[in-house]
């Protein structure tokens, strides 16, 4: 590629460079008013135009905001947090929020990105509850001491729900939402199939919270249940497969498996969390691991390659019989006309029984120039009237003991669907498990997640659980 | 030969053609026909497999029209083209303005520079995407446009193609033009521009497309939805709703579309303007 | 006709003024070159000294020295990748440009039919990697892709492709194959139809058979064009990122975790850029080794021809 090496200066003889065409075939000084001069032009024009364009849009969007805030959200929660910032707007003329929202995996990933920028824009953080130790460490949040009263923190949620969002004694995170997890059944697909369907929570009947404690007690399937039913429910023609027996809402995700191997007696880390050598990698992750990837590979009851949301999408369009996935999508499949029904979430046969739980918290933006703001955005969301149209609006099983009472209290949860809230209810205090709270959270999340991958996509599992515990260690090692 | 086995060959030469032709197309308009084709039939057609996956059924626009309804891509069209105009409207005056300097002009360290720039043409954009995201973000610039356009204008390919066609046109009408006492700007202008119309073309192409199909860097740099540019969009979208096949189909379709629609029938210039400059040798 | 501008002073008033200008007009893209292509790469290995430590009042930035590489080596997931990507890299390269002079010899014929063809041929040159990459992810799909549809006609079970250990990084390599071998084929053609028709029908005059032709006349004619393929094909393929990013993240179990994607995962996943930009050191450094070899082949060629 080094072309010629001689220049037109000390070229004697120029000529012998024009390939294909004679000196006298250029023009001279003569000016060409052909299209060659007017191609740049035409491009700058069209630039400037668009540039043009783009500011006016700008411009006009700007509305009659004195603040905005940007709040850095999964894009899921889009259109049902709308209600929530109206009200917010409306109680705080002037300050608008505005939501910048992005998938599940990317969200992590944008936070990282961003904050290690030291990005100024971002004003409101949306925290997955295990990573709060590992924002505050990595100085992405601002505390949130001043926002709320004592009597507020110690009396508005919770406790584990509050303590899962301070960090050496300082609340640097306020939860807005926790979670439960569910089994989801289709009991169209189970009578064609003449399975009995687990027991549960169906349409018609009334509840009370002492039915549904003795239903969570009494009536749990098994994991294994769950694959033998799974394995009749598949139906397979011209070489597809045409129903699904069972799939998780989120496949390989830590939130979604911990429960796997804490309901076979092991346990993620260490009780002093500075390895997982012999946990992640002990005889309960192993069985674990062994019948995850038998889902997928062996009985092949659960497709490989489609993640979350997806799986709910498959649930709603009736294509799967069984889905393990959170109370959030109550909403979804009751619109989409699937008749389902709602059972415990499973356990191993004759282990203990751990559901997952743990939900989203929100923080001030360490570098945030709207700092007040944010945070009375903060405690609209998650202490006030904010957390009640939240609940409404998105369905999240809530952490505020004022919500939780209309629960407990309210007509509504004692008829189908939303007696599944009673369940969750009954859940969260007695089978709910939080993920560990290492500042190495991303890692050990990062890790498990791709291990999984690779047993759900046919990898030996005690080879992957081993290859994870060496790559996680490390990363423990750092953080101490 | 006899008869038979050359009828043979040429047969296994047919199919052996054949076979590479559809190879290359059949990908693109599968997804073509998928994009028009509803998402229950593109499934249909394919377990058992049937040739009627690769026509439109009953065609239908509903995978488009999502496309602008619910993923914003009239949005994410309008910040592409954007950022890749004005990259390319930058780029070739900037570019140019030096390939025309080391064509044609005389200075200190003109062999220094040069070899430098060609350096740096040799390295990789995706390897230094990382350190290059620290560089723009201490700048303040990041998740903007400018941070799109800024790295991409100055191109040492496209410098190079500039300084190889300045290089051939004749020395003396410069020399005359000198000597008539015309400025260096002027001699630019009014006598090299206007013969530049091939390299401004693979110049122009070769930013162009450096810019469309950049990835890496905007997936960090650029990744807020009010800059985002069709590439993350994509994969976005692949991420996010993996079983739309239609929208994945669709999408994939217009982000072909454009460069197909310019690089079909300006390659000649593209190809002509890089083999041109001494690689053939 | 006035002696060699360089041969004169740089004192004298036009010269000085000319380099005045010159250096004007290269001001706009050397600034940018120096700043996003020169500086990055003086970052990257400053940056790969430093690492973060993490408080929990934040995190500071103190200078490693050479710890960084230090985990590297002890790191055996670095080793898989750069195992990996250089697997990846010997058999790509070669396997692209054997590809591209095939096709190139196939439609190095005069024609419309064959132009049509060529046009057929170029179809994925305007498609982006990541364009390619999301079809062929769904021509792939195991689940009932289009190729599994048709290989199940054939009475072949379906493959897992992207989803095996052992067929991931094939299916990488047959969608880049896909996107870039035309692209490259036009360069090769280009050289093809550079060559005299005479010599090779001298050569069949003298008796040389169509492979001896090849052999003797064509390819050696080739070599340039070919070498510059090999080259620029090289460095692209080098810190291809796009498949491993969409289709496979690095996986199944680190088959496709090229050294590019690892950077990016530790940069970004895992929040540690020093970490990261040492990988990228050792990327370019291969890079430049690897570049510097296939330029000397390029160069000893060149004298020959």
């Amino acid at each position: 590629m080094e072309g010629s090496r001689m220049t037109p200066m000390d070229d004697p003889h120029p000529r012998q460079h024009v390939r294909g065409r004679s000196a006298a075939s250029f023009p001279g000084t003569a000016v060409r008013a052909g299209t060659t001069r007017r191609l740049p032009l035409r491009f700058v024009a069209i630039a400037l135009a668009l540039i043009g364009l783009a500011l006016a849009g700008a411009a006009a969007a700007q509305a009659t905001c004195t603040t905005t805030l940007d709040y850095l959200t999964l894009s899921e929660f889009d259109s049902a947090m709308q209600p929530v910032i109206r009200a917010f707007e409306a109680q705080h003329p002037g300050v608008c929020v505005k939501m910048e929202g992005y998938s599940f995996g990317d969200l992590f990933q944008t936070t990282q990105v961003r904050m290690r920028a030291r990005d100024t824009s971002i004003d409101v953080l949306l925290v997955d509850q295990p990573v709060v130790a590992a924002y505050t460490s990595l100085g992405y949040l601002s505390p949130l001491d001043g926002t709320f009263t004592d009597q507020q923190v110690a009396h508005t949620w919770v406790q584990p729900a509050v303590d899962a969002g301070k960090v050496n004694g300082h609340l640097m995170a306020a939860p807005q939402d926790s979670s439960i997890q569910l089994l989801y059944f289709n009991r169209k697909l189970f009578a064609e199939a003449g399975v009995a369907p687990p027991t549960g929570l169906v349409p018609g009947e009334t509840v009370s919270y002492t039915d549904v404690a003795a239903l969570a007690k009494q009536h749990r399937w098994t994991w294994e249940q769950v694959t033998a039913a799974a394995k009749r429910l598949t139906v397979r023609s011209g070489g597809a497969t045409r129903t699904w027996g069972f799939t998780f809402g989120q496949p390989d995700e830590l939130y979604q498996l911990q429960p796997l191997g804490l309901s076979l007696g092991g346990t993620l880390l260490s009780p002093d969390g500075t390895t997982v050598d012999g946990y992640l990698n002990g005889p309960a992750w192993r069985k674990a691991a062994v019948w995850y990837g038998d889902l997928f590979n062996g009985a092949k009851v659960s497709p490989k390659g489609v993640p979350y949301p997806q799986t709910a999408d498959l649930f709603a369009e009736g294509k799967v019989a069984l889905y393990a996935g959170g109370a959030w999508q109550l909403g979804k499949f009751k619109g989409s006309g699937v008749d389902f029904g709602i059972a415990p979430y499973p356990a191993f046969a004759g282990g203990t029984v751990a559901t997952p739980t743990g939900g989203w918290y929100l923080g001030v933006a360490a570098y945030s120039k709207h700092k007040d703001e944010a945070a009375a955005f903060i405690r609209f969301l998650t202490a006030e009237q904010g957390a009640a149209l939240w609940f409404a609006s998105y369905g999240h099983f809530p952490p505020q003991q004022s919500v939780l009472d209309t629960i407990r209290s309210g007509k509504a949860y004692t008829v189908f669907p939303d007696d599944a809230y009673l369940l969750g209810v009954y859940q969260s205090r007695t089978t709910a498990v939080v993920r560990p709270k290492t500042p190495a959270y991303l890692q050990l999340h990062n890790i498990f997640d791709s291990a999984f991958s690779d047993i759900r996509n046919g990898a030996d599992p005690g080879q992957a659980l081993d290859g994870a515990v060496r790559q996680i260690d490390p990363y423990l090692k750092r953080f101490q | 030969m006899t008869p038979a086995p050359r009828r043979l060959a040429t047969l296994a030469l047919a199919v052996l053609y054949a076979a590479v032709a559809a190879f290359f197309v059949v990908p693109l308009w599968w997804a073509l026909v998928g994009s028009l084709t509803p998402l229950d039939d593109v499934f249909r057609h394919l377990a058992p497999f049937d040739l009627r996956a690769l026509w439109p059924t009953h065609p239908t626009l509903a995978a488009y029209v999502a496309l602008f309804r619910d993923h914003a891509f009239g949005r994410v069209l309008f910040n592409t083209a954007f950022v890749a105009l004005a990259t390319v409207a930058a780029g070739l005056v900037v570019n140019a303005l030096a390939g025309f300097a080391f064509a044609v002009m005389a200075f200190r360290g003109k062999r220094v520079l040069f070899v430098a720039v060609l350096v740096s043409a040799m390295v990789p954009a995706e390897a230094l995407a990382i350190p290059l995201y620290r560089v723009v973000g201490s700048l303040g610039m990041l998740d903007s446009y400018g941070a799109l356009i800024a790295p991409a204008v100055s191109n040492g390919i496209a410098i190079f193609l500039f300084r190889q066609f300045f290089a051939e046109i004749p020395t003396e009408i410069m020399e005359a033009a000198r000597i008539d006492g015309a400025g260096w700007v002027t001699i630019l202008l009014r006598l090299y521009v206007p013969l530049s119309l091939p390299v401004t073309i693979a110049a122009g192409l070769l930013l162009f497309v450096f810019q469309w199909e950049s990835f890496l860097w905007p997936l960090i740099a650029a990744h807020s939805p009010n800059v985002m540019v069709l590439q993350i969009a994509l994969a976005n979208l692949q991420q996010q709703h993996s079983t739309q096949w239609t929208q994945i189909f669709a999408a994939s379709s217009l982000a072909a579309l454009v460069p197909l629609m310019l690089l079909l029938p300006l390659q000649r210039y593209y190809v002509r303007g890089i083999v041109g400059s001494g690689v053939k040798g | 006709m006035a002696a060699p501008a360089e041969q004169r002073g740089p004192r004298t008033g036009p010269r000085r003024h000319e380099e005045r200008v010159a250096y004007l007009f290269l001001l706009p893209a050397l600034a940018g070159l120096a700043l996003f292509r020169v500086y990055p790469i003086v970052e990257a290995i400053a940056g790969a000294l430093y690492r973060d430590v993490f408080t929990s009042h934040g995190p500071r930035t103190v200078f490693a020295g050479l710890a960084n590489f230090g985990s590297l080596v002890a790191d055996p997931v670095f080793w898989a990748s750069l195992w990996v990507t250089l697997e990846l890299n010997l058999i790509i390269n070669p396997l692209q440009v054997a590809l591209a002079l095939g096709l190139a010899l196939m439609v190095d014929r005069a024609g419309r039919a064959v132009r049509l063809y060529r046009l057929l041929v170029l179809v994925p040159i305007g498609v982006s990697l990541p364009v390619a990459t999301l079809v062929w992810r769904l021509m792939l799909d195991p689940n009932g892709g289009f190729v599994n549809a048709l290989l199940g006609r054939l009475g072949i079970p379906p493959q897992p492709f992207y989803t095996s250990a052992g067929q991931a990084l094939w299916s990488i390599i047959l969608i880049a194959n896909w996107k870039g071998v035309s692209y490259w084929m036009v360069f090769v053609l280009a050289g093809l139809q550079a060559i005299p028709a005479e010599l090779k029908e001298a050569a069949a005059i003298d008796g040389a058979g169509p492979l001896q032709r090849f052999a003797r006349v064509t390819l050696p004619l080739l070599r340039g064009p070919l070498l510059f393929v090999l080259v620029a094909d090289t460095v692209i393929n080098f810190v291809m990122f796009v498949p491993m990013y969409l289709l496979t993240r690095g996986g199944p179990s680190g088959a496709t975790n090229v050294l590019m994607y690892q950077a990016y995962k530790v940069g970004f996943a895992f929040g540690d850029m020093g970490q990261a930009l040492a990988i990228v050191t050792v990327l370019l450094a291969l890079l430049l080794g690897v570049v510097t070899w296939q330029f000397r082949l390029f160069d000893r060629g060149w004298g020959r021809s």
